[in-house]
């Protein structure tokens, strides 16, 4: 679907993104994920034809250049604000490009906007306009659709509806590209994380593989905590004692664990230290090399 | 996406805007009231009470307004990757905006010959050719209109403000024909041969197609000022699109 290979974007004598290279699978929702400044945007924008660039983007095995957008037929994005003509109402602004009434009511009746859809767009609040902005990014069945903080401005119920109707699509066979900095959001629906900082590509796996991470402490009990905490400090086994617990390193655990089996002492419980998705993407980010904290 | 859906995706923008409708009823507001203010002669006839000046002032604002707009409502993002080539959103604006200068420019005739016949009945449409004097003005105010637009929309590319672009564009409409002939009048014979063809002076077109007196001031034949006209149209329609073309948004 979306390949892109080797793309290097200069600012102003400025390199903002450094030879980055991805790959968009139809039906894929990847979520594109980084600190303020790290690229994204610009990935975006260069996706688009909308940036100058050296490497190559092609969907659907034609190419996009900063001049030709032959190959954006079938992509559709809303990029950091909804672009809307404040002039014209909600089905103005859809009906100028869309190329199928039936889809375009399909969409309004979707994501809700019926009640307001006849409105001029100057008076709709922010959360009406993300949605519009999102309507006009998923009008004429596009075949990649390119998302930047689609959450913006939206209420409970509508980022819920959203996320339903991106599942739909993807399900459908269109792929997406997200960024976005509400992370919880955002693992509910992705299935391929691509963390960007700097410019550069610092992970880029599917969400199951991201998410298997083995723990890195554990949580001990044992049937004798007085005399295991003894080993553990005989042996010189660093560990923290928390509400009845033994916190130590994944580490050492085997070296705990045979220890105590020595001294005919019994595991009563063992618990992993699971990580937040979030606290996962803020330690990445941190030990590849990122100054800045995901949001 | 092609030409057309270009032309008609701009079409459907334009005429749902406010300001082309109320630039028609100005202009023809402005020009009854210079009717009725004034006693009509031949000569208000002529220029068809004022229209160049209003008709020239109304497309800088609507033109400037209608290519600034893209980068004020940031929809010029959409416009850009949803058209496979640039060229052919300028162009379907250019060709939008010149339609509208053809459609004010037609309606003010209109409106010249019917405040003519109810005000000034007294005088004769064949005296003097007075008619004839009256459609070459209009159609040499359409081509300057024309030129101009070119102008406003290579200056909306380099200013994308539009308060910017309205305030250069009425300096030009106000003060370029007077420093065209303030240039060329104080010149050497020499460098007469060389400023006559800039491009402030071509915008002496309107007045010297109905009053060829105006000849001895531009040093330039109306077939060489129509010329120079369409010469920096196409200049400044090239350059305006190759801005365009490298525009960052």
């Amino acid at each position: 679907m979306l390949k892109i290979t080797d793309i290097n974007v200069w600012i102003k004598h400025r390199q903002i993104i450094n030879a980055v290279s991805l790959e968009v699978q139809p039906g894929a929702i990847v979520g594109l994920i980084g600190p303020n400044g790290a690229g994204k945007t610009t990935i975006m924008k260069t996706i688009l034809g909308l940036m100058p660039f050296s490497g190559t983007v092609t969907i659907d095995n034609q190419s996009v250049t900063e001049t030709n957008h032959t190959g954006l037929k079938s992509v559709g994005a809303l990029i950091e604000h909804p672009a809307l003509y404040p002039f014209l109402t909600g089905y103005q602004n859809l009906a100028l490009y869309a190329q199928d009434e039936a889809d375009l009511q399909a969409i309004v009746t979707q994501l809700e906007m019926t009640p307001y859809i006849n409105r001029k767009a100057k008076g709709y609040s922010l959360g009406m306009k993300q949605k519009l902005g999102i309507a006009l990014a998923l009008l004429n069945h596009p075949q990649l659709v390119i998302l930047d903080e689609p959450m913006n401005g939206l209420d409970i119920d509508a980022t819920i509806l959203v996320r339903q109707i991106i599942q739909q699509y993807a399900q459908q066979g269109t792929a997406f590209l997200i960024a976005s900095h509400i992370l919880s959001e955002l693992e509910k629906v992705v299935t391929d994380v691509i963390i960007i900082n700097n410019g550069q590509v610092r992970l880029n796996q599917p969400i199951a593989t991201f998410n298997q991470v083995t723990a890195q402490r554990y949580r001990l009990q044992t049937t004798d905590m007085a005399q295991t905490l003894t080993l553990l400090t005989d042996h010189q086994i660093p560990f923290e004692q928390d509400a009845g617990y033994l916190n130590i390193s994944q580490t050492v655990l085997y070296t705990a664990q045979t220890l105590c089996f020595d001294q005919q002492i019994q595991f009563k419980a063992l618990i992993p230290e699971q990580i937040s998705f979030e606290q996962r993407i803020v330690q990445l980010l941190h030990e590849k090399g990122g100054d800045e904290h995901a949001n | 996406m092609n030409m057309q859906t270009s032309l008609s995706q701009e079409w459907y923008k334009f005429r749902h805007q406010k300001g082309p409708l109320m630039g028609i009823l100005a202009l023809l507001s402005l020009m009854f009231i210079m009717a009725i203010s004034v006693p009509v002669t031949r000569t208000a006839i002529i220029t068809g009470f004022k229209t160049p000046q209003w008709l020239l002032m109304i497309i800088v604002i609507i033109g400037a307004n209608f290519m600034i707009m893209e980068d004020q409502h940031t929809t010029i993002r959409t416009l850009l990757y949803r058209h496979t080539y640039r060229w052919s959103i300028y162009l379907a604006k250019l060709l939008i905006l010149t339609l509208y200068t053809g459609v004010l420019t037609t309606l003010s005739l209109l409106f010249t010959v019917l405040l003519k016949t109810t005000l000034a009945s007294q005088l004769s449409w064949q005296s003097e050719r007075l008619f004839s004097h009256l459609v070459v003005g209009m159609a040499g105010t359409c081509l300057v209109g024309i030129l101009l637009l070119t102008i406003i929309l290579l200056l909306s590319c380099l200013f994308p403000v539009n308060t910017v672009v309205i305030c250069l564009g009425l300096i030009l409409i106000f003060t370029g024909q007077g420093i065209a002939s303030l240039t060329i009048g104080s010149s050497s014979p020499i460098l007469v041969n060389i400023l006559k063809w800039q491009p402030l002076n071509m915008l002496n077109l309107m007045a010297q197609l109905p009053d060829p007196s105006y000849q001895k001031d531009t040093y330039l034949s109306n077939s060489q000022l129509l010329a120079g006209i369409i010469g920096y149209s196409g200049f400044f329609l090239a350059i305006g699109y190759w801005r365009f073309k490298h525009k960052r948004v």
